[in-house]
């Protein structure tokens, strides 16, 4: 691992970013206020998340890119499951179907002993001969940085003899715990290939939107009504965009996203490059979270006196509805359960549907992205919601689904399954779920109405499934295993 | 080993966590940098069909989470730890140590820290897996035979009508647990006891293994040098034959009978009874294969064990004709010649053109040459049956565009199903 090689800092080094803490949120927020947020390790742990997968993941979401993992062939294991996303995200925007392009270097133990730089370089000129595409990102791994392959000073020695321009990513998995390191490491290994806009080429009202994998299509299309109503233009990055629209993305008047927990590192960059200014609002589900949302971006790109109007218009349009919504799912207790972004912008929304959030997750929690979201939901639901920051654990989550019986989980990919095996229905937010913006708040308040209408299946499988933890775990507090030694 | 496009296995840590995954009770602990359970889970058993399986699996997996600090300064004692805090709080009968990249290169003594927790009123058991040492079929290997030999104890006696099945690979065979029950069923109807049969076995069944008789190895050549070492250390001699689908199930039958000493007669009685069920489902079948199947040429992608099965099957009971057979699993270059035999082994001198090579984009190459009419291999090969305009069914790892649960394709019922789904795939994509 040489010094020049080491890629983004680590959101632990950057931001102080935790991954362990159950307790209110309340009490997230005074530790916040008081500066004594800090990170503890678990002496019991569960597989969690790496440095590596967010770049895999997201880089073979470029349309036109081969992703190459210079690692052993697990590592690219996932590209299974994201083919799905790929398939539905084509589908969703008109894109002709295509599998994903990825390749494993599959390094052996003779790699491991004598390196793997030569069958690196040997995949990337097959990827360049066989697809010609227009970028060819190249992920490390734990194994490739533990034995020194320079892959750096690689791909700077190949990159004459290629047409595609290859993005090197320093991503080795053991360098953070934290999932959002690998979006900083994949969203800032793309600088290199953005063009400094050419006189006059600057497209002032158009704002540059990051989208993550697990936000679709219908969402984007919603922001980018709302945005029209403003005056507005988005242009997507960088998932199922045309390589062209990662090069021109400095031409924008500014930058957002729809997750500010992913964006934080390659905005302060971006802005350092290009001087292109960003705004990172919360997600925009519910209502208080579009609003802020709007406001923000409206702020950032001069259009402040339209947005009052759009707000106006939009929530005089759907409180009928909402409120139909909130006569069926009043009371309603519900664990929510994503990233922090994800989860406070959620309970946001089922906040204004008078549903009561019990528990909150996150897989890690900085000041940078979450303080003033939770200080947003404290002031308006009270506190007394339990905040669980871990990177999955699924001990934990378990111990408070059993303490809380929770009328639903408002969940994804990664606790669905879970709550219906605990005997939990399931509201899913999945990857083709519509739930941001004004539409999204209605569309999502209709799926948690369908999801209470019949939970005969969680509630018999719950009975039948039998968890690996010792019974004591059930009675014991969720934070046991939180400030190990090592 | 070299690079491979769109592979269709995890690692040897992936094997590993599928072995376990497929016993009774029996929990991980993940040696390895915090994202490799969660990746090969996604990858493997959502790859496998959609499939929740193990005890403890995916989120709920124990794992050490190797970060910078254990790389550079060790990770023995937070290994231990995780050993002590698992054992505390999770209710298992197995616990299984098994490590990845980053314990294989900084060289923890991973196997000096689990005897530590040994010799107890417990299973406390490793085998070193870093995914480095290859695919999910080579890891399910080293890990199949830390168990034997760590678990199972010497026979206290030999009970000759006791078998042992091994080889395959859980989730990396979608079909896994419906190939296993039918080829429990039909060993049990010949008089033969299971001991283990690679789904749900508990640390009592793995202790008596040597008991059996016989093991039987349903795999290619990633699980020999397991069975081999099993045979010299408890006596317990071996038989291998690719995973009988249709009429190759007597062979199969016959096979396992004489090496049991199971009667002859019995035996054929029983197959004369399957055959008569299996017939009378081709019988029914044989309008439609009139109309859709009738002079197909026909493509497989799959590992070896499935290769050859398929294509046997393919050949000599639906009476389709081979046109190439890709194999995926990279055999050892001493064990292809094997796997060419054993496919090439056909009826009517139909002799297809077999190719090994896992890299999906040369994989297309190879087919766009031997161009088929219907295609059997994974999701990863649909874009280039579409391109070519060939029906496909999948049932071979990556396995996305489908559910499996209990569905299977071996035995005499397998091979009723097998027929089945194909046929649905020839007409729904008409």
């Amino acid at each position: 691992m040489s010094a020049t090689n080491r890629g983004v800092p680590t959101r632990e080094e950057r931001l102080h970013t935790i991954t362990a803490f159950v307790g209110s949120g309340q009490e997230l927020e005074h530790n916040a206020r008081a500066g004594c947020v800090k990170q503890q390790d678990r002496r019991f742990s569960q597989a969690a998340a790496c440095a590596e997968m967010m770049p895999l993941c997201n880089s073979a979401l470029i349309d036109g890119n081969v992703v190459i993992a210079h690692s052993p062939v697990g590592c690219s294991g996932m590209l299974t499951l994201i083919n799905l996303f790929n398939k539905t995200g084509r589908l969703m925007r008109g894109l002709p179907p295509a599998n994903v392009r990825g390749i494993s270097t599959n390094l052996g133990e003779r790699d491991v002993v004598y390196g793997g730089a030569d069958e690196l370089e040997r995949a990337i000129l097959e990827a360049d001969r066989r697809y010609n595409p227009p970028a060819i990102t190249v992920i490390t791994s734990c194994a490739s940085g533990i034995i020194g392959d320079d892959v750096d000073a690689l791909v700077t020695r190949v990159q004459p003899n290629v047409k595609a321009s290859l993005i090197p990513i320093q991503c080795e998995g053991f360098k953070s715990g934290v999932v959002a390191t690998g979006y900083d490491a994949f969203l800032s290994s793309l600088l290199r290939v953005i063009d400094k806009p050419k006189r006059g080429k600057k497209r002032k009202d158009t704002v540059l939107l990051i989208n993550p994998l697990s936000i679709s299509r219908p969402n984007e299309v919603e922001i980018e009504r709302l945005l029209a109503k403003v005056g507005l233009k988005a242009q997507w990055f960088p998932l199922f965009t045309d390589f062209a629209n990662v090069r021109n993305a400095a031409e924008v008047g500014g930058a957002s996203t729809l997750c500010s927990l992913m964006s934080n590192y390659f905005f302060q960059e971006f802005e350092r490059s290009f001087c292109v200014p960003f705004a990172e609002p919360s997600m925009p589900v519910g209502v208080e979270f579009t609003d802020l949302w709007l406001r923000k971006v409206g702020d950032m790109m001069g259009v402040s006196d339209r947005v009052e109007e759009v707000i106006a218009a939009e929530r005089a349009a759907i409180e009928p509805q909402l409120a139909e919504i909130r006569e069926k799912v009043r009371g309603k207790r519900a664990y929510v359960g994503f990233n922090l972004e994800k989860s406070l912008s959620l309970q946001s929304l089922l906040t204004e549907l008078e549903m009561v959030t019990v528990v909150s997750t996150g897989f890690e929690y900085s000041d940078a992205y979450g303080k003033a979201a939770i200080e947003n939901l404290n002031s308006r639901c009270g506190g007394k919601y339990t905040l669980h920051i871990g990177n999955f654990q699924h001990f934990e989550w378990a111990n408070l689904f059993h303490r809380e019986k929770p009328d639903l989980l408002v969940g994804g990919l990664e606790l669905g399954g879970w709550a219906l095996r605990q005997g939990i229905p399931v509201a899913p937010v999945l990857p083709h779920t519509f739930f941001l913006g004004y539409g999204g708040a209605l569309s999502c308040g209709k799926d948690i109405v369908n999801s209470l209408r019949n939970a005969s299946f969680s509630a018999n499988l719950g009975r039948h499934v039998k968890l690996p933890y010792r019974q004591g775990w059930y009675e014991s507090s969720p934070l046991a295993y939180i400030g190990g030694k090592q | 080993m070299g690079y491979v496009e769109s592979p269709r296995s995890t690692c040897a840590l992936g094997g590993a966590l599928s072995l376990i995954n497929s016993l009774d009770r029996a929990v991980p602990i993940i040696h390895a940098g915090p994202g490799c359970g969660s990746v090969l889970t996604f990858g493997q058993n959502l790859g496998g069909g959609y499939q929740h399986i193990g005890y403890a699996s995916g989120s709920a997996a124990p794992s050490s989470n190797t970060l910078e600090k254990h790389v550079v300064f060790g990770g023995e004692d937070r290994l231990r730890e995780q050993i002590q805090s698992t054992i505390e709080l999770v209710d298992a009968d197995l616990y299984f140590v098994v490590t990845g990249c980053t314990a294989g290169l900084i060289g923890d003594d991973v196997k000096a820290v689990v005897a530590e927790f040994s010799g107890k009123d417990r299973e406390v058991i490793v085998a070193e897996t870093p995914g480095f040492k290859g695919s999910t079929y080579a890891g399910h290997g080293l890990a199949l035979r830390s168990l034997l030999d760590q678990v199972t104890r010497p026979a206290q006696a030999k009970f000759s009508r006791a078998v042992n099945l091994f080889g395959v690979v859980a989730a990396q065979d979608p079909f896994w647990q419906g190939n296993l029950a039918e080829i429990r069923r039909l060993l049990e109807r010949i008089g033969l006891e299971v001991i283990l049969s690679g789904d749900g076995d508990t640390v009592e069944t793995i202790r008596r293994a040597a008991g059996a008789g016989l093991s039987i190895l349903l795999s290619g050549g990633a699980h020999v040098s397991a069975v081999k070492h099993f045979r010299e250390r408890f006596d317990v001699p071996y038989l291998r034959h690719a995973l009988p689908i249709g009429t190759e199930t007597a062979a199969f039958l016959r096979q396992v009978a004489n090496a049991t000493g199971i009667d002859r007669n019995a035996v054929e009685a029983v197959i004369a009874d399957e055959e008569q069920v299996f017939w009378k489902y081709m019988t029914k079948l044989s309008e439609a294969y009139a109309f859709i199947l009738v002079n197909r040429e026909f493509g497989v992608v799959a590992d070896s064990s499935y290769a050859v099965s398929i294509t046997r099957f393919l050949t000599a009971d639906l009476g389709l004709t081979p046109k190439i057979v890709v194999v995926t699993d990279e055999p050892a270059d001493d064990e292809r010649e094997t796997v060419r035999r054993e496919i090439l082994d056909l009826p009517n001198g139909l002799a297809p053109t077999v190719v090994f090579e896992p890299d999906g984009y040369r994989i297309g190459e190879a087919l766009r040459a031997n161009r088929p009419d219907i295609l059997i291999g994974s999701s990863a090969d649909k874009d280039i049956a579409r391109s070519l305009h060939v029906p496909i069914l999948t049932v071979s790892y990556p396995l996305v565009d489908r559910l499996a649960l209990s569905n299977g394709y071996t035995g005499y019922r397998g091979a009723v199903n097998l027929a089945e789904d194909l046929g649905t795939a020839i007409l729904s994509a008409m």
